[in-house]
């Protein structure tokens, strides 16, 4: 793909063009996918809510109890971290994707030019 | 001499979450109880054999830390709505930005492959074959003729025979006649 973002167009064939089109095409599918999908993050949102409930639990009962129940805090502080580290990953993702994103559509719209240039 | 620093292996990186979590709740735990502890003595000024878990968590200083910790999880609990709406709509525009990128890539695509379809729609079609009628059997790649083993006299004969119609023209058909005779009979007895 970077040979592709480097390269000068005006100066392939109509063939590579057409492959490096198609290239492209295939890039842009396989990046969408990898886009993540609104059921992840709904599962996430669910642990969040678990891991808040479960600490906010754990707190109040600790005194009837004895403290005991402070391990709820612990796996609803588990939980939290958890999904932190996952959201931090999926905003990675998601930046990147946007990058990757503007550098196909570079990409594109250069291929673009250059078929409107040849006339096809 | 230096080691090859070799790459992390994906298995380890869910382990090595599990564990930074559990020593990170560790850490703030004991750190917690710590402050508490100290907290406790030096207010109270008891003796550490008379510590009661049961106490502390009855005393004044326990309910307004927890109510402190319930507010600060529920401000967590309220700050990640707004943060998954964000996250949901960033990935909805991302996703739609990527379909629309795509459809353009593959209507510029149909484009390039127009005039070559239509350039194919021109070109004379290619006469057809005559179609084998169903159930036949297939013709094998490498077919011989396979007539049986050659019939070696007739060979013979005709050889003789040719070479009798040409010696005829040079006059010494009679000999020739013979010594071919005999040959013909010499050869199964050598044989």
């Amino acid at each position: 793909m970077f040979k592709t973002a480097t390269a000068n167009f005006s100066t392939i064939s109509d063939a590579e063009l057409d492959a490096r089109l198609q290239a492209l095409t295939v890039d842009i599918a396989i990046a969408g996918e990898k886009i993540e999908p609104a059921l992840v993050a709904r599962k996430r949102s669910r642990q969040v809510f678990r891991g808040v409930v479960l600490m906010i639990a754990g707190l109040l009962f600790s005194a009837q109890t004895g403290g005991v129940t402070l391990i709820l805090c612990v796996a609803g502080v588990a939980d939290l971290i958890d999904v932190l580290e996952e959201d931090a990953a999926a905003l990675r993702l998601q930046a990147r994707l946007r990058d990757d994103l503007e550098r196909y559509l570079g990409i594109y719209q250069r291929i673009a030019v250059e078929k409107a240039n040849r006339d096809w | 001499m230096r080691e090859r620093e070799t790459p992390p292996d994906p298995g380890e990186e869910p382990a090595r979450r599990r564990i930074s979590i559990v020593a990170w709740v560790t850490v703030v735990v004991v750190s917690f109880a710590l402050g508490a502890l100290v907290t406790h003595f030096a207010m109270l000024k008891e003796p550490i054999s008379q510590y009661s878990f049961q106490a502390f968590f009855a005393s004044p200083f326990w309910s307004t830390v927890s109510i402190a910790l319930v507010c600060f999880v529920s401000g967590i609990g309220y700050a990640y709505i707004p943060f998954a709406w964000y996250r949901d709509d960033a990935n909805r525009t991302l996703r739609t930005e990527y379909r629309d990128l795509r459809e353009k890539a593959g209507a510029l695509r149909q484009s390039v492959d127009a005039p070559r379809d239509r350039a194919d729609a021109l070109r004379p079609p290619q006469p057809a074959r005559p179609a084998k009628p169903v159930g036949s059997s297939p013709e094998p790649e490498y077919a011989e003729q396979d007539d049986g083993p050659p019939d070696i006299a007739a060979v013979i004969s005709e050889m003789s025979a040719a070479i009798k119609a040409n010696l005829r023209d040079t006059g010494s058909t009679g000999r020739m006649d013979v010594d071919l005779k005999q040959a013909l009979r010499s050869k199964p007895s050598d044989e």
